[in-house]
């Protein structure tokens, strides 16, 4: 104590070193400096690189969530447009199909209208020898009746003769309509 | 804070001088039992005390107290220690810088923490000892990364400078990175918080002295205004205090990212 | 969290100071030597203006011209 009470009435000079006072500032410090590097750096440099990892994990994980996006949605493009290009591809089928149908139809009603048409004529054709079969012996039969008439009422003149056979061909015009029915 | 030649009495206003920086132990009869001695370890316990709190609990989403330990050691690594010294090598000397800046800022805030009032840095010799710490590392660091005999080439050869004035600029060179660094580095700390602490001193106990010890209304009023302005001057102080604490370790740094680098 | 452009550190604020100072204290030392040896007294303020001289001259090749 008395040797600090001692410099105050001295000149004192604050340059002048103490040796104890450097020594301990030294101990000190490196005390410090060691406490720090081993019991504060490590948890703090921990902390640092965990957040950091973090942040660059979420990072990573959002571009890789960003990528699925995009391939998925690229999909989607890809299938919509397969599907357009199907439904097109389809539609033209179907007007080539339903164009084919047509034709086969149109050819299969032409048959058909052809087949009914021949079958119409041939039975036609039939009814028509029928009839003139018929009208033959009914021909043949009227001849007779008629040369038999002719020959009974006999004859006396050339206009009798003519309205006979008038009347007859009369009588056989307004039979076939009733005959031919 | 003050010693018995300050207290003001009959004989007058005794003005502060370097005594007032010697104080006397509190106990035994050796200065490291003096109260500058103490601050110094108590403010190494505090430091580590607090990082040493805000460093355990580490999550990714910090608390409050995490977050401001976290973010003060972060500031010395990334802005300092990375900044300067590069991000390959910075990472070993991240204790050294983190526990020089809040050593020395602690020990500087001393000098206007209510109480405390003695900023720790303004007995040299607390200076002297960092300084010799700093110039052990970084000479220590360039001998070896280059070999001693490649360090003085190192340190000496500047590159960009040939021819025969290169002789001439050698022991230039040699003085100013190997003797003039420590003693500035120790002096600024050093003379700031000595000059700073005077001043604050100055002005209290003028103030005080005026205020209380003068029967002219004049002088009083004067004492109450010189109060006033200690008060500016602490702000002033712990500005100052900040900055040397920066300072000293940004040199520090840039000592090491020196003696580490390629080329000059 | 990447690292930023290492930007090259500025050198030592205070180089031009340890120049300067360097620079003055060796030569007017050199000087003061000289004197003793000579038995002149003018060599030491030549050392001392010498010293300065090439401590600026040093500060500005190194750092006001890169």
């Amino acid at each position: 104590m008395s040797r600090f009470l001692a410099a105050e009435g001295e000149e004192i000079n604050p340059l002048v070193p103490h040796t104890a006072e450097i020594i301990l500032a030294v101990v000190v410090f490196l005390i410090l400096v060691w406490l720090i590097k081993k019991y504060v750096m490590p948890s703090f440099e921990q902390t640092f690189a965990a957040r950091t990892e973090a942040i660059e994990g979420g990072l990573a994980k959002a571009e890789a969530k960003q990528a699925e996006a995009d391939a998925a949605l690229d999909e989607l493009n890809k299938r919509l447009s397969e599907a357009r290009h199907e439904a097109a591809r389809i539609r033209e089928d179907a007007r080539e199909q339903g164009a084919q149908i047509i034709v086969e139809m149109r050819e299969q009603a032409q048959e058909e209208s052809a087949r009914i048409t021949s079958q119409a004529n041939a039975q036609i054709e039939a009814q028509k020898q029928l009839v003139l079969a018929q009208l033959k012996t009914e021909v043949g039969t009227l001849a007779t009746s008629l040369a038999g008439r002719i020959v009974g009422e006999s004859l006396e003149d050339e206009a009798r003769q003519r309205r006979t056979v008038e009347r007859f061909i009369a009588e056989l015009e307004s039979q076939p309509s009733r005959q031919g029915s | 804070m003050t010693t018995t030649g300050q207290v003001p009495g009959a004989e007058g206003f005794t003005p502060p001088g370097p005594g007032d920086f010697n104080l006397p132990p509190v106990f035994g009869d050796s200065v490291l039992f003096a109260k500058p001695a103490l601050l110094l370890v108590v403010s190494a316990v505090a430091v580590f005390g607090f990082f040493f709190v805000t460093s355990r609990r580490t999550a990714l989403v910090p608390s409050k107290a995490q977050y401001v330990g976290e973010q003060g050691y972060g500031f010395i690594r990334n802005s300092v220690a990375r900044d300067v010294i590069g991000s390959q090598h910075f990472l070993k000397f991240v204790p050294w810088l983190v526990a020089t800046f809040f050593f020395i800022l602690l020990n500087n805030l001393f000098g206007i923490i209510p109480l405390i009032q003695f900023p720790t840095f303004s007995r040299s010799s607390f200076a002297y000892g960092l300084a010799v710490l700093v110039w052990l590392l970084y000479n220590g660091i360039g001998i070896w990364k280059h070999g001693l005999l490649g360090y003085l080439r190192h340190v000496t050869m500047p590159a960009g400078i040939t021819g025969p004035i290169l002789v001439l600029i050698i022991p230039l060179e040699f003085f100013s990175t190997v003797l003039v660094r420590p003693v500035t580095l120790a002096l600024r700390l050093f003379a700031n918080m000595f000059a700073g602490h005077l001043l604050l001193i100055l002005f209290t106990l003028g103030g005080e002295y005026l205020l209380l010890n003068s029967d002219k209304v004049l002088y009083n009023s004067v004492g109450v205004l010189t109060l006033i302005l200690a008060v500016a001057i602490s702000f002033l102080e712990l500005l100052v205090q900040l900055i040397q604490a920066y300072v000293f370790t940004l040199l520090t740094a840039i000592y090491i990212q020196g003696a580490l680098a390629e080329d000059h | 969290m990447s690292e930023p452009p290492q930007r090259v550190p500025a050198a030592d604020p205070w180089a031009a100071f340890g120049y300067l100072v360097g620079g003055a204290g060796f030569y007017a030392g050199v000087g003061w030597l000289l004197d003793q040896w000579l038995e002149t007294s003018f060599l030491l303020p030549a050392g001392l203006l010498f010293g300065i001289a090439l401590a600026i001259y040093l500060v500005f090749k190194l750092h006001l011209n890169a």
